[in-house]
């Protein structure tokens, strides 16, 4: 997994980025700044100066657009990365073409700020579910490295998330498997304070549907009825981070499912209650005793190409 | 490593890692060199120590006269089979001077009165008031510390409200070097009056003409600054950079304002105060990047002549040590009078 590579990573949330000051963030352990030029486009660059290697996120946005460099004011286009103005310089003195830093190209979607470094990008993952207006975000850094958080999403994504009313079992529903090019599980969930059972039948009243890009591990999270109809979403951007943490940034919202609960959900998320959020805080503990699930088929170190869409060749051997 | 070892044969290339490709500040200590390690003021009776090379430096005084040792005085009997090649009996040379501590870092055997740098805008007894001294601390190596004070443009964007710009009608700067030292001289015509000479030193004048002279002793980490200001007054720094490890160093300084008026006599001292952060906001996160891997080498403009020519005299010194020669050149006398050098006396 690398910045590298031709995928496009979440990396910040569209509001963290404003004309007032550029932004340092992580990928894989490479520094990229991001900032918004004269016209409020976004930009992504390499986040170090290579004259004398300051971060250029300590630095400021020029009124031309150009990222200047907070030490020696070295000044950077945020679509090329070419060196633009050295200060000091006399009327006709240029900067040499070859200065500058590596340009990532940058796109706004789905309140998510994306980079990517290659030219010959594959397109981002369509919207499993359509936004409404009102969508609650955050970002958390959690000590978990890239491939674990997705390994304990998998097994037991009650430990990383808190939904509003609602418990996710630990009942598997549907194994993991390939649909529309996403790696999709489901598991049992319940109204808090519902009862499970119907007589001595177990019922499965909610609908916990993760959906996972099997390249970035962006993610679909959902609570549906057994009609389909949607209680609650959650978008995940998981991105690698520095010293084996993970990046998460999130949305979530309430959506439009008929029922009391629901509508409850509803009007709690009006009143400024997050449907779903993801953990800021991880009891590290239980995901240490937690036992390895679906995640098992997994080939963690398998990255390229396809990263978890290999499950299916080892699930099609095991046959 | 032992922390009583020297971290003489100690260097980034040995960790297994690919040989650099850049300057690599900080790789290796310099060694067999004369370093300020404290002000003289503040070693008493009272046993303290100072890191130095993340070697460890005990400091005092016994009956008047100046100790530098490697243990404890309370552990040196017991610890005497454990002295480093770094001490004769467990004790450093040292001297006192310029209202400065000393220690020798190297080999004791080749501890010269005469390889002291010569400071001659400082009171060779060091009798100034405390109000003139003071320290900072710097989080990067003590190689790029000495880079930033030689580093002309800066200025203008971390210092910019102390300093203020650079315009002026003429502006020429000058680099000399020795195997030991560097030299750089700024001379500027029409240079608008700095905030801090204007608030505080009472000059009037909206331009001044600038001679700002940096004589820097490469193995010591020490600057020599003398600034003439016309109209205006000189500015006396002495800056010492001790080296305690390779991310961290501590600034000792002297500001002599002997010869200004108050307020400026008291008020300037204090600026190190403001600037000290300002650098350590940009030397901060520069000082670990050199120690990652990238490929690609710094990036210079023809404002970092003084720079360039630093990083090459400081690898120069470190290619000679690394065969075992640990000698100064004859191209280099460090205690010879530098007044001349800093142009003491001489208009702008």
């Amino acid at each position: 997994m690398s910045i590298q590579s031709s995928q496009w990573w979440a990396v910040a949330l569209a509001a963290e980025v404003t004309a007032a000051k550029p932004k340092g963030v992580s990928v894989d352990n490479e520094p990229i700044v991001l900032f918004r030029d004269q016209s409020g486009a976004i930009r992504a660059l390499e986040d170090r100066c290579p004259h004398r290697r300051m971060p250029l996120s300590l630095g400021r946005v020029r009124e031309d657009g150009l990222l200047q460099c907070g030490y020696h004011g070295w000044s950077f286009d945020g679509v090329t990365g070419q060196c633009k103005a050295i200060p000091n310089l006399l009327v006709g003195e240029k900067v040499p073409s070859t200065y500058g830093v590596f340009p990532y190209r940058a796109i706004e979607q789905n309140d998510f700020i994306y980079v990517a470094a290659g030219t010959a990008l594959q397109a981002l993952p369509p919207n499993l579910y359509a936004s409404p207006k009102k969508i609650f975000s955050g970002r958390h850094t959690v000590g978990l490295a890239h491939a674990e958080f997705i390994a304990a999403l998998m097994d037991g994504p009650q430990l990383l998330l808190d939904c509003a009313g609602i418990r996710i079992s630990d009942t598997l529903i549907a194994d993991p498997h390939l649909e529309d090019g996403w790696l999709v599980m489901e598991r049992a969930a319940f109204w808090l304070g519902q009862t499970q059972f119907d007589g001595f039948v177990r019922e499965y009243k909610l609908i916990f549907r993760l959906a996972i890009n099997p390249e970035t591990a962006e993610s679909w999270l959902s609570f549906t009825h057994p009609d389909s109809s949607v209680v609650a979403v959650a978008h995940l951007a998981i991105t690698p981070s520095t010293r084996g943490t993970t990046a998460i940034l999130w949305r979530s919202f309430a959506s439009t499912a008929a029922g009391v609960r629901s509508t409850l959900l509803r009007s709690a998320a009006a009143l400024g209650r997050a449907p779903i959020t993801v953990r800021a805080h991880i009891d590290m503990g239980a995901v240490a005793r937690l036992l390895v699930g679906p995640s098992e088929h997994w080939q963690r170190d398998n990255r390229e190409p396809g990263l978890y869409g290999t499950i299916l060749t080892k699930e099609r051997a095991r046959l | 490593m032992n922390a009583t070892q020297p971290r003489d044969n100690d260097s980034i290339v040995s960790n297994g890692r690919r040989p650099m490709r850049d300057w690599v500040p900080g790789r290796m200590p310099m060694r067999d060199a004369w370093i300020p390690i404290g002000h003289s003021i503040h070693i008493t009776d009272q046993i303290t120590w100072r890191p130095l090379h993340s070697l460890r430096y005990f400091l005092w005084r016994e009956q008047g006269v100046l100790k530098a040792a490697e243990f404890h005085p309370s552990e040196l009997a017991q610890k005497s089979a454990q002295v480093s090649a770094f001490t004769k009996n467990g004790f450093y040379p040292i001297i006192e001077r310029y209202g400065m501590i000393w220690v020798w870092y190297g080999n004791p055997a080749n501890a010269r009165e005469s390889l002291l740098p010569n400071l001659p805008h400082m009171p060779l007894d060091g009798n100034l008031p405390g109000y003139m001294r003071g320290q900072t601390r710097l989080h990067s190596c003590a190689e790029l510390a000495m880079e930033n004070l030689m580093d002309l443009t800066h200025s203008d964007f971390l210092h910019a409200d102390l300093l203020g710009d650079s315009i002026s009608d003429e502006d020429v700067v000058t680099v000399d070097s020795t195997s030991e030292t560097i030299t750089m001289v700024r001379t500027c015509r029409n240079k608008v009056a700095a905030p801090i000479m204007q608030k505080a030193a009472g000059i009037k004048a909206k331009t001044q003409n600038v001679r700002f002279t940096i004589h820097i002793y490469i193995r010591s980490h020490v600057a020599a600054i003398y600034s003439k200001f016309e109209p205006g007054l000189e500015v006396k720094l002495l800056h010492c950079s001790t080296p305690e490890t390779r991310n961290s160093n501590t600034v000792n300084f002297i500001q002599n304002t002997t010869d200004a008026r108050p307020p400026y006599r008291y008020i300037f001292p204090l600026a190190s105060y403001k600037i000290g952060p300002q650098d350590d906001f940009a030397l901060r996160p520069q000082g670990p990047r050199y120690f990652q891997e990238i490929e690609r080498r710094d990036l210079h403009s023809r404002f970092d002549v003084a720079s360039a020519r630093y990083r090459f005299l400081v690898e120069q010194i470190l290619e000679r040590q690394s065969r075992g020669d640990y000698s100064y050149e004859s191209d280099e006398i460090i205690s010879g009078d530098k007044s001349e050098v800093l142009g003491i006396g001489r208009p702008v």
